[in-house]
């Protein structure tokens, strides 16, 4: 039969038709030409008579086409689903595109949930990290210049790190310093407000009148500070929170003016802070420093460094570099000018916005790190899918090419429905996010900066559409473009088999062996992080913390001299212990993990007094006498306290190890003596009377620090702690314990009550919320790399049925298959997991202020996680090998 | 020359009559649309390619005809064309017109055509 096709197109030509439209009408008239020509044949003519008899059916060229022109003009725009010429507006092609992708994507049900859900779960999870971190690390400060303010600390000699500021010394600097146009200090205090109902503890800070204009906060009601506020004898003022102000003061604007009484002191309240403020941490109340700078308080001793610190801003033009170096220099002057109190201090001046994340930046970029791999992880799953589900469809995609489809259109279109799947599993992820956001923040340790504003908001939803989108386009790219290679004839050949070629089987291998590692690695940091959490936990904390119950008061200052503290003292613990339920309670100044230490430096009495710069440190703690007992720290030498160590007697001590080894090592403690402060004070000589175990003071991951008790009555201080041993749940006999005290003075606030365990959860906080974050994804890493490793075996089954038949056939046995489908899986498991060593080995490095207890390239964790991927990865890889083994060889061999 | 333009102008008025008759039975396909015309007429009217399938689509165009690929086992597809509802009444429509033309031209001519 002779082709008609050219001698209709030449016709047609001139109508410019769509290439849909032109194909039927081609096909139509040929076959009429057809039937023409077989007639003429059948009837007796020649070829070339028939040939004749049939064209003439065309007649002139121009007919044909003046026929159609009328009619086929006004054809409506050819249909979707095969390509066209790139007519018509982009828009409307666009619609049209987006459209057809939904219908396809809602036939391929189940390869759109899959893939769906695998991007959820990964861009969710990001997104939650990523607003976490943004809003704690990556936003600026809340404050006015913000990047301009700087946090000023002093630093202890012989690298012993930051200390407050002492008080003379921030004058001096204040005076000395042209590249800060503005300083202010402030310090933690807490206050008891009484008055009404129940006394209340309140956090605050005491501070400097221009705090507040420094970080250019305007209040909600009444005023700030004015600089009359912080001068010597002026009357306290007091600004509150806005918590503090709708809590205990009803949100009444009256309460500007209204006189408070904080630790028995009258305070005039004269503004609230607007809602949103936060310095450093939510502080409830704020007062100033300067009235209370008296010689009694100590605070204008240079040689005392109370918890102060303080903010400046840089002076116009003035880099934080330069502003280090003036500060560096005045402190080094202030060092030659009192060589007594101030020899080896500097000075450390940093970013504002630095200081207040330092704590918590490794954890979070750490975070950060993983919840991106987990996102990979699921994007070369999905890249699977999209090769796996390309390939489906290469038959689809050959015809339409062969009926002429531009090649552009179709990965355009095919490029549209990874970018659609994307985006809804971003929208999805965005979802599953926000959720998950709320979760974390709910269940985070206090003492995160601003991670309760933590939240949805534009950057973060930029950042997942971004994401959304180039993951779309990334993992679409590539099985789009070499979908579109396709011909025809390969097509049609392979259409029973429809094996891939071979590149996207390497492809596919290369995507799984990529997961893999990456899995691998977050196994590896979650392992860690497990194994520093354990640690942690079975330190030995050097007393017995069961069935403890602590809590904190403070007597009010006006009211209690030593004689009336001591006199409370025996009373409360005699009140105490006659409560049903306890056993023993004791009282100190600074709870062990705690960290809230009183420390002083010291020099004993049988080694020569050390330069100033040099002179050792240690803790302090005054207690009552049962104390060892009651938390069962063990006496090594020597005795405790009782009550002949009274006021008047002879002034004693008991050390820790810690103390002995470093100034005593080797010897007898007993009977040295040691007394603190500087070599010139007047402060008594003490005598060891004792030495006991090593306890942790400043949480269980730090080095137990030197440590001399004293005992209460020597040292009668306002702030306690009270630890108290009962017989059953420590939290049952708490309210009793309360009111024993209160019954005693009824004025007394008492605050952070909670039992020993619960202290020492605290202080592992972060790193149970470290860890199970990194254990959440590392999970999901394993999840999402089983199902992916799963997804490719049982898509490589199913496409080699046919090998898997043929070999069957001839006699292999399900065994054989079996070793053959698990053995490839295997393979590229083991080279997953060996890349995966590797890169562990080498990221885990950055994580190793977090561990504790554990090296990062400890064995035992990698050799059990690496056991671990493998039996999933074997795992995922038998299920459908199974399945391959159920093959019947006749079915397999038809399926063609 | 006058009878070829007249026969022209004929089978262009009538052309749309035929066609939609012989599909008014049966669904037909276009060859045999033509090959009906020039057996059924003995000759007479001939419909080629280039003056069919214009007319063909525009009677789908109008909705009066509505054609569908067909596959019929081990052939080719083909594309067969049926009459519409619309068509049938367009058809009958024609019928009565034709008919009266007709009688027109008898009763003006003298002519006697049953």
């Amino acid at each position: 039969m002779p082709d008609w096709k050219p001698e209709i197109v030449k016709r047609l030509a001139s109508l410019r038709l769509g290439a849909t439209r032109e194909a039927e009408i081609v096909e139509e008239l040929a076959q009429h030409l057809d039937d023409r020509y077989a007639d003429a044949i059948a009837s007796g003519a020649t070829e070339p008579e028939a040939y004749r008899s049939a064209i003439a059916e065309l007649s002139d060229d121009e007919l044909l086409a003046s026929g159609l022109r009328r009619i086929e003009r006004r054809v409506s725009p050819e249909p979707v689903v095969l390509g066209g010429a790139a007519r018509g507006n982009a828009l409307a092609d666009a619609w049209r595109d987006a459209l057809f992708c939904l219908r396809t994507l809602r036939k391929n049900r189940g390869y759109a949930a899959v893939a769906l859900i695998t991007l959820a779960l990964g861009i969710g999870a990001n997104t939650a990290i990523y607003s976490l971190v943004h809003a704690v690390l990556l936003r600026p400060l809340p404050y006015a210049n913000a990047d301009r303010l700087v946090f000023l600390a002093e630093l202890m000699p012989e690298g012993r790190g930051r200390s407050g500021i002492s008080y003379p010394n921030l004058m001096d600097w204040r005076e000395r310093t042209t590249t800060l146009d503005d300083i202010a200090a402030f310090q933690s205090q807490s206050y008891t407000l009484t008055g009404a109902e129940v006394p209340i503890r309140l956090q605050g800070r005491r501070v400097n009148w221009n705090l507040f204009t420094l970080l250019g906060t305007t209040p909600q009601v009444g005023r700030l500070f004015v600089e009359e506020d912080d001068r010597p004898g002026a009357p306290m003022a007091a600004v509150i929170s806005d918590s503090l102000w709708r809590s205990r003061f009803g949100a009444d604007p009256a309460v500007v003016g209204m006189s408070v009484r904080l630790d028995g002191a009258p305070c005039t309240v004269v503004g609230v802070l607007p809602p949103t403020f936060e310095f450093v941490r939510r502080d409830e109340i704020y007062t100033t420093l300067v009235p209370v700078a008296t010689e009694t308080s100590g605070l204008l001793d240079r040689g005392n460094h109370f918890s102060i610190y303080a903010i400046g801003r840089l002076a116009p033009g003035v880099r934080v570099g330069q502003a280090e170096d003036e500060l560096s220099a005045v402190a080094a002057q202030l060092a030659g000018e009192y060589p007594n109190t101030n020899s080896g201090n500097g000075a450390e001046l940093k970013p504002l916005a630095d200081v207040l994340v330092e704590d918590v930046r490794t954890a979070l970029f750490v975070l950060l790190g993983a919840v991106g791999f987990v996102l990979l992880i699921a994007c070369a799953n999905v890249a699977n899918l999209a090769l796996a589900h390309a390939t489906e469809r290469r038959r689809e995609i050959a015809v339409r090419l062969a009926l002429g489809a531009a090649r552009g259109r179709i990965v355009r279109q095919l490029l549209c429905e990874s970018v659609l799947v994307s985006l809804l599993g971003g929208a999805a992820g965005l979802a599953v996010g926000t959720a998950l956001v709320r979760g974390l923040v709910a269940l985070a340790p206090p003492g995160i900066p601003r991670l309760d504003q933590a939240g949805l908001d534009g950057n973060v939803l930029l950042v997942t559409l971004a994401v959304s989108t180039v993951i779309g386009v990334l993992f679409g790219l590539y099985p789009a473009v070499q979908a579109s290679r396709t011909d025809l004839n390969t097509a049609q050949k392979d259409a029973g088999r429809s094996t891939s070629g071979p590149a996207h089987e390497r492809m596919r291998r290369v995507l799984l062996v990529a997961e893999i590692a990456l899995a691998l690695v977050l196994l590896a940091g979650a392992g860690l992080m497990l194994r520093t959490v354990v640690e942690l936990a079975n330190v030995d904390p050097g007393f017995d913390g069961n069935n403890v119950l602590t809590m904190r008061f403070n007597l009010p200052q006006n009211t209690y001299d030593p004689p009336r503290r001591r006199a409370f003292f025996s009373d409360c613990i005699e009140k105490i212990e006659a409560t049903p339920g306890v056993e023993s309670a004791a009282m100190t100044f600074s709870l062990p993990i705690d960290g809230s230490n009183w420390n002083s430096i010291f020099i004993v009495d049988d080694k020569p007094v050390p330069p100033r710069a040099e002179l050792p440190s240690s803790a302090f703690s005054p207690i009552s006498d049962d104390y060892f007992e009651t938390l069962r720290i063990r006496l090594l030498k020597g005795r405790s306290f009782t009550p002949a160590d009274a006021d008047g007697s002879p002034y004693v001590t008991v050390v820790n190890e810690a103390f002995a080894n470093r100034m005593w090592p080797g010897e007898d403690p007993i009977g040295k003596r040691l007394k603190q402060g500087w070599p010139e004070d007047k402060n008594p000589w003490r005598e060891v009377v004792g030495l006991v175990s090593d306890v942790k003071l400043n949480g269980v991951d730090q080095m137990t620090p030197m440590q001399a008790y004293l005992p209460i009555r020597q040292e009668p201080m306002r702030s306690i702690a009270l630890v108290v041993r009962t017989s059953g749940n420590p939290l049952a006999s708490g309210p009793a314990i309360e009111a024993a005290i209160h019954s005693l003075d009824p004025d007394i606030a008492v605050f952070r009550m909670m039992t020993m365990d619960q202290l020492r959860g605290e202080a592992l906080g972060q790193q149970r919320l470290t860890m199970a974050l990194l254990g959440g994804f590392a999970g999901l890493a394993l999840l999402l790399a089983g199902v992916g490793i799963y997804g490719v075996m049982s898509y490589t089954v199913t496409q080699r049925t046919h090998d898997i038949g043929i070999r069957m056939a001839l006699g292999a046995r399900p065994r054989d298959v079996l070793r053959l489908v698990v053995g490839q899986g295997a393979l590229v498991a083991v080279v997953g997991v060996v890349i995966g060593l590797a890169a562990a080995l080498a990221l885990t490095r950055l994580m190793t202020g977090l561990l504790f207890g554990v090296g990062a390239a400890d064995p035992p964790t990698y050799g059990v996680i690496s056991i671990v991927l493998v039996v999933v990865a074997l795992l995922a890889c038998y299920l459908p090998a199974r399945r391959a083994t159920k093959v019947d060889p006749v079915v397999a061999l038809r399926h063609d | 020359m006058t009878n070829q333009m007249l026969d022209r102008e004929l089978k262009k008025g009538s052309a749309e009559l035929l066609i939609l008759s012989l599909v008014e039975a049966v669904p037909r396909h276009g060859y045999e649309i033509s090959k009906l015309i020039e057996s059924r007429s003995e000759g007479r009217l001939r419909f080629h390619v280039a003056s069919l399938y214009p007319l063909l689509y525009r009677l789908e165009k109008r909705g009066w005809i509505e054609g569908r690929w067909v596959e019929k086992a081990g052939e080719r597809r083909r594309r067969f064309y049926r009459l519409t509802s619309q068509g049938r009444k367009v058809l009958a429509a024609q019928r009565d017109t034709w008919r009266e033309f007709v009688e027109a031209i008898n009763l003006v001519t003298g002519m006697d055509n049953a």
